[in-house]
């Protein structure tokens, strides 16, 4: 198949392209309770490819591009349909012209270490997994009432007009598990998902243990009271998402059109909080977005976005990092936030509000609203620390990030290796009580 | 048949093979072909963009019935070994598995009983938006763009996204041979504004069963968008609190759909996940309020002859005045419920596996009118725009976030607002809640719906204008 499209994008001889080749299979076992309730497997094949066309348009030159996928399989004439499709598409995008990613050599240590899902049968992983999870040890008033397992491995494959042509493995898995507990009250659950490249064993185990004390403690939880106005402690679970703003905001594309507000070497944070150093890494363990190469082919190394407040660097395509005139990063998908000042111990040591559990945790990238509604979450004043649910939380991450304050300790969560507890002043909390 | 697919036309003599072969040895087998293709346009004010769209796929998923379980497999071609290549890997799989011996039960589950049905259907393709020509709608989403531009020394960016799908499927089982064509669109139009440090983003999104000409009747819209961007910029907090507030037909789906729609999937039900389980037949909520459900009920972007699992569309009647009367079935909830599918079983593609699923979800219109529900109101807000909304059908929780909230003080809209606003609360109070319900009716079918995290699907939702009490933050 790979040879036939090859062949057609020969014959079309475009400006330039970039062709993406992924295998993929998978193994799941869906749970209905401890009980399974259905089993499946895949084996697809997808191509993808971006077409690049240059052309003049009242005297000014551009370079358009399309992006269209083939399907597995497709006959000659079909591809050759679908290439022309894409040629004309591109010949009315007016894109300002920019150079594509060239073939590149590392200089430096680019070797990951390879997800151990890509050994054994899948099926041998998914059972691996659906035993730990089984075995956990959930008290007698928190059941598992269902659990889904999909694992996933194949390989990616880029090749390009510029003289790219790699090829990498990948392999993840998606784990579900929703745990429910009856306290004095109505029967509560907490839902929790995780994406991860590997694991350790019995780590599954515990988590899911972990997530059972916390439906139980959601079961016994009272009302978020109303009149709350303290500061509000947001583990690394949430603080990864409101790096989505930080991450989008230090696009290049952003900048360029506008969005961003950041400035290259300007200072974003003021203020007596902990100063925010954010690097992009193309590789973390267990994190289920490692890659060498981006899907346009450039090879992935770190890059400092952020660097105690400051703006250092932006990440970006070919496209943008030209039109801005900066180097080309390619799209790094994991987020590594240095650590804070203070202790976890530190940062609860005095009243706080600490949101635990989320019904979904949200930020705008382009604003930095963030918030969500409480499922857990724990207050400690003068009386100890006590389990509360329902009401939101909501806020502004541009009004509050000069006063935030970090953990020193930090924790892995999927992709996002960050401080383990955070520390907000001014965020609203709308109680329930 | 217009639009339908000639890659599942070659393909069905394959798939009648496929299924001959299968239920040699096993007791039931059933294959959704799925052949959808579209193109996602953006216009920014700095670059032009065309790529696959994200709901373009094209394969098969055998589901087969075998000692009381149901096993599915998904494969993206017949070759290089053609369907008796597919046939053992099939029974590869289906042997690996069943022979691993873990320490827990299996759920079995009657066997499938199907009609006889023969379809072939197709909405009328009044434009293929694969067939338009790309320049005619890059012109004009370049000419809304540079009006959205235009419009204010504050605006810093602004963006138009077109996308345009062209779905066919084909369904075989023994009993069944079923195929659909038609289409759906949806765009965007987005606003981006800066005043000193603070950005501010306002959106609108339109869509429905239909191709490009969705474009054509933008011009009029964007002057209120930029007048609703502007007003962002001056927004205040909310006093957090209980308020009556008017939902805007946008927002009715949405609670309709976050708060409710979810709630009642079966496949949630029999997980234990739903409170709706326990209220079939009782009282959830004001008798002013109906809702329904359906792929058959309306011409939307859900709108289509059969569902995933070749069960016929529906138009179930979810919430008759105040009543919880019926959920929203895929094939094997409603085989562990003893009840009958709905036609709401749906696959984000034939990669994934079928859930219970919305349609076109939507409160059934009143009787008042909006100026009259306006007046009613001594201190509110109008309540407009989703952001986002996510399901908690465990304890009928409600959590949307919105863009607008209007102040509404002795029955008149102030000017000002807060933004953005977290609405929260408990499903039966704020039904329960309900005093007036209007005549309008309006749906959208913008953005997708997913379970949890993923799985994503076409839904749209709405609804009349409706008067509540709710908690806002």
């Amino acid at each position: 198949m790979l040879e036939k499209i090859l062949a057609c994008i020969k014959e079309l001889n475009p400006f330039g392209y970039v062709l993406l080749e992924e295998e993929e299979a998978s193994e799941e076992l869906f749970f209905l309770g401890n009980k399974i309730e259905l089993q499946r497997a895949k084996q697809v094949k997808r191509h993808t490819l971006t077409l690049y066309k240059d052309f003049k348009y009242n005297g000014e030159s551009f370079l358009g591009d399309a992006k269209v996928s083939i399907p597995d399989n497709s006959s000659t004439s079909e591809i050759r349909s679908i290439l022309s499709r894409a040629e004309v598409m591109a010949s009315y995008v007016q894109n300002k012209p920019y150079p594509l990613a060239k073939p590149e050599s590392s200089g430096q240590d680019n070797s990951f270490e390879p997800s151990p899902f890509i050994e054994e049968d899948l099926a041998f992983w998914v059972n691996q997994i659906a035993e730990e999870l089984l075995s956990a040890d959930l008290t007698q008033r928190v059941s598992l009432s269902a659990a889904e397992i999909i694992l996933s491995r194949g390989s990616r494959r880029i090749i390009t007009s510029e003289g790219i042509d790699c090829r990498f493995p990948r392999a993840n898995c998606y784990l579900e598990t929703i745990t429910s507990a009856k306290g004095t009250g109505e029967e509560v659950e907490l839902f929790k998902k995780r994406d991860f490249s590997s694991y350790k064993s019995g780590e599954l185990k515990e988590a899911l243990e972990n997530q059972g004390v916390l439906t139980l403690h959601r079961a016994e939880a009272l009302k978020t009271p109303r009149n709350f106005t303290g500061d509000v402690l947001i583990p690394s679970e949430h603080l990864k998402t409101l790096f989505q703003y930080y991450y989008s905001q230090g696009a290049a594309q952003s900048v360029y059109e506008g969005i961003s507000g950041f400035s290259m070497g300007g200072a974003f944070q003021e203020g007596d909080g902990d100063k925010i150093t954010l690097n992009l890494l193309p590789y973390l363990p267990a994190s289920p977005c490692n890659q060498p190469y981006d899907p346009q082919g450039v090879l992935l190394k770190p890059v400092t976005l952020l660097e105690r407040g400051i703006v250092k660097s932006f990440w970006g395509d070919p496209q943008y990092s030209h039109y801005l005139g900066i180097p080309v990063t390619g799209a790094l998908e994991n987020l590594e936030v240095g650590e804070g000042s203070s202790t976890q111990e530190e940062l609860r040591g005095e009243p706080y509000l600490e949101a635990v559990v989320f019904s979904d945790f949200i930020i705008s990238p382009q604003t930095g609203d963030f918030g969500g509604e409480i499922r857990l979450a724990y207050i400690k004043d003068g009386n100890g620390r006590i389990p509360v649910t329902g009401g939101s939380i909501s806020g502004n991450l541009v009004d509050c990030q000069n006063s935030i304050l970090f953990s020193k300790e930090r924790v892995r969560e999927e992709n996002f290796y960050g401080p383990a507890l955070s520390r907000f002043k001014g965020l609203t909390v709308a109680g329930v009580s | 048949m217009k639009g339908n697919s000639t890659f599942l036309r070659e393909n069905h003599k394959a798939l009648k093979e496929l299924i001959g072969l299968l239920t040699e040895r096993y007791t039931w087998a059933s294959v959704l072909g799925t052949d959808c293709s579209g193109l996602n346009y953006e216009v920014t004010g700095s670059s032009y963009k065309v790529s696959e769209s994200m709901w373009s796929e094209r394969g098969f998923v055998a589901r087969i019935y075998y000692r009381n379980r149901y096993f599915e497999y998904s494969f993206s071609s017949f070759k290089p070994g053609g369907v008796r290549g597919i046939v053992e890997k099939i029974n590869h799989f289906i042997d690996s598995v069943s022979s691993v011996s873990l320490a827990k039960e299996v759920l079995t589950f009657d066997p499938p009983a199907e009609e006889k049905i023969f379809l072939q259907e197709g909405f009328p393709l009044e434009e293929d938006p694969l067939e338009t020509d790309p320049g005619k709608i890059f012109t004009i989403m370049k000419e809304l763009k540079d009006k959205i531009l235009a419009g204010s020394k504050l605006i810093v960016s602004g963006k138009v996204r077109y996308e345009g799908v062209r779905i066919a499927k084909v369904y075989i089982s023994p009993e069944k041979d079923l195929s659909q064509a038609y289409v759906w669109s949806q765009c965007y139009l987005f606003v981006y504004l800066r005043d000193g440090q603070r950005t501010r983003r306002a959106f609108r999104g339109y869509s429905g069963a239909r191709g490009p000409s969705l474009l054509m009747d933008l011009e009029s819209k964007i002057e209120p968008l930029i007048q609703e961007g502007l007003s962002l910029l001056e927004t205040e907090k909310i006093r957090p609190g209980e308020y009556e507030v008017i939902l805007s037909p946008e927002i009715s789906g949405l609670i309709a759909h976050e708060a409710f729609g979810h709630g009642v999937e079966t496949d949630m039900i029999v997980r234990g996940r739903s409170k709706a389980g326990e209220y079939m037949g009782k009282r959830v909520g004001s008798p002013l309020v109906s809702m329904r459900d359906g792929a058959a009920n309306c011409r939307e972007v859900s709108s289509f002859f059969f569902d995933d699992e070749g069960t016929l569309a529906g138009d179930t009647l979810v919430l008759d005045k105040g009543i919880l009367v019926s959920g929203l079935s895929d094939k094997l909830s409603a085989s562990l419920l003893g009840i009958k599918p709905t036609g709401n079983g749906k696959r984000e593609s034939f990669e994934r596996r079928a859930y219970a699923r919305m349609t076109n979800t939507f409160f059934c219109p009143g009787e008042s009118t909006f100026e009259e529900m306006l007046k009613t109101v001594s201190h509110g807000y109008l309540i407009d725009k989703m952001i986002s909304g996510m399901e908690d059908p465990k304890n009928w929780g409600i959590q949307c976030e919105t863009l607008f909230a209007w102040e509404i003080r002795d029955g008149r809209l102030t000017g000002k607002l807060a933004s953005p606003v977290m609405l929260t609360g408990y499903i039966p109070e704020v039904l329960g809640n309900i005093t007036m319900v209007s005549r309008d009716l309006k749906l959208s079918g913008c953005g997708s719906c997913g379970k949890g995290y993923k799985e994503y699907v076409k839904v749209s939702s709405g609804g009349p204008y409706i008067k509540t009490k709710m908690r806002l933050g």
